[in-house]
């Protein structure tokens, strides 16, 4: 397990440095640009990853527990991006607290996350290993806990790079509109005034930031699913 | 009338398919709200002459820029993404697996800031935005494709077809081509959620996409200009979304 982390996080941060060397030295003043781009890099992450972390804890039990209610979070998580959610939390309420920006974010992440829980343990179900476990006198609970849940749980884990790409794109929305001083809202501004240096210092951390949640989340997702290690 | 096994079984896979998808409940309604949604334009003169208001009238006339645009990038992406899957899985080997390593750590990435990105490298302007609108969505097209057409080569069929004596093309045309198109169509169709949500994100950074819903959920100040186009986007990503479901139902395709 610790090889298969190692491996995992030495391709991440490989291609993260690549990314970063590239906006350092690809374009005239990119390394002044990076450092100003990476001063907002704290506030990018408390607000990504409050909103990944609120929008899992949620969304995964919602999934796991409640059919109809799990499908009825998928619908809204697909059909109201987080840029689209921050936008009328801000015009709705007036008002630029950070808080309600993760809060904003997290909607199509749970609403994902609960997509993902409910076919996690649909898939569970038909594999059929949970019930040979019923079938050797394991117990209901035990069963659930160490059979079905962590089994249910490793396609979110493997879902937390396509989360956060998604939610790291509306994020630079979020923090564009709620006035937060992150590496997104310079990517907005850089874009906008066409300043190439800075537009590709913020566009290498982000993705740099995803690169590694993914890796993260496919490190997780070998932990409760050995099977993924092998992939 | 209900179809029983046997019916099922002497029908052709597109009848079934069809029937299928016409009975999903979720995809008629998404059907129905995408009209709904298309042919509201129809409903601007009147409205522009009964509410005072002209923030519900300009979002429907942007509704079929916004679909516009989102369609042509989609067919761009697709086929692009598909080219690129096709070639990998005809070369195989090392070759097509580099082609595929590049796809998916592309795909990794937070592509739909691509169009800002690009906003920003490319100095302004319309074609850098529109063009990063379709290349944001080549990657994962690409990946949704060769894994299919992988799979098509697999099938016992074709080797039966190819070990009768039909020729390469004959083979592709009558065997593969009928058997991938449905497994593709549900592979492909998030390509046009994804560009609706790719083309508003940055229409409302103000980067692109002039007279879409994005860029009027950017401008809109208050809660009655927003809510119109924010409506008309949710409604019309959530009519997307069910439509997919219903094509993932009418092929039997599970979700993973």
């Amino acid at each position: 397990m610790l090889s298969f982390a190692l491996r995992r996080f030495a391709a991440a941060l490989t291609a993260v440095l690549l990314l970063v060397a590239a906006a350092a030295f690809g374009v005239p003043e990119g390394t002044a640009a990076l450092g100003r781009a990476a001063a907002g890099l704290p506030v990018t992450l408390a607000l990504v990853g409050g909103a990944l972390a609120l929008g899992l804890t949620l969304g995964a039990p919602l999934g796991l527990a409640a059919g109809w209610l799990g499908e009825g979070a998928a619908t809204v998580g697909a059909a109201v991006p987080g840029f689209l959610a921050a936008a009328l939390v801000a015009v709705a309420l007036g008002t630029r607290v950070p808080a309600l920006a993760a809060l904003a974010l997290a909607v199509p992440v749970l609403g994902e996350a609960a997509r993902i829980g409910r076919a996690g343990v649909a898939a569970v179900d038909r594999q059929g290993f949970t019930l040979a476990a019923r079938g050797r006198g394991v117990p209901v609970r035990e069963a659930f806990l160490r059979h079905t849940l962590p089994a249910a749980l490793a396609p979110l884990a493997g879902a937390l790079g396509s989360l956060a790409a998604a939610t790291v794109a509306s994020g630079a929305a979020a923090e564009a509109l709620f006035g937060l001083p992150g590496t997104g809202s310079m990517l907005v501004q850089a874009a906008r005034a066409g300043d190439a240096a800075g537009t590709a210092a913020a566009a290498a951390l982000l993705a740099g930031l995803v690169l590694l949640l993914r890796a993260l989340g496919a490190v997780l997702r070998g932990g409760l699913d050995p099977r993924a290690r092998l992939e | 009338m209900e179809r029983t096994r046997f019916d099922m079984a002497t029908e052709s896979p597109w009848r079934i398919a069809r029937h299928r998808f016409a009975h999903h409940r979720g995809a008629m309604q998404g059907l129905a709200l995408l009209m709904a949604v298309v042919l509201g334009d129809a409903l601007v003169p009147p409205l522009r002459g009964i509410v005072g208001d002209e923030s519900v009238a300009d979002a429907l006339q942007a509704g079929h820029a916004t679909l516009a645009f989102a369609v042509a990038a989609a067919l761009g992406g697709v086929l692009l993404g598909g080219v690129w899957g096709w070639l990998a899985a005809l070369f195989g080997g090392p070759i097509g697996r580099a082609l595929m390593r590049a796809a998916a750590g592309l795909a990794a990435l937070p592509l739909a800031l691509l169009p800002v990105v690009a906003a920003g490298l490319g100095g302004g302007g319309p074609l850098p935005f529109d063009a990063a609108v379709l290349l944001a969505l080549v990657p994962g097209a690409a990946l949704a494709t060769h894994g299919i057409a992988v799979e098509a080569g697999r099938h016992g069929f074709v080797a039966a077809a190819q070990a009768a004596g039909l020729g390469r093309y004959e083979v592709w045309r009558r065997h593969t081509l009928p058997n991938v198109l449905g497994p593709l169509l549900v592979a492909l169709w998030p390509a046009l959620p994804r560009a609706v949500l790719v083309l508003s994100l940055g229409a409302f950074l103000g980067v692109g996409g002039a007279g879409t819903w994005g860029a009027q959920i950017g401008a809109a100040k208050t809660l009655a200009a927003l809510l119109p186009p924010a409506l008309l986007l949710a409604a019309t990503l959530a009519a997307l979304h069910a439509i997919g479901h219903g094509i993932e139902a009418a092929f039997a395709v599970e979700r993973p």
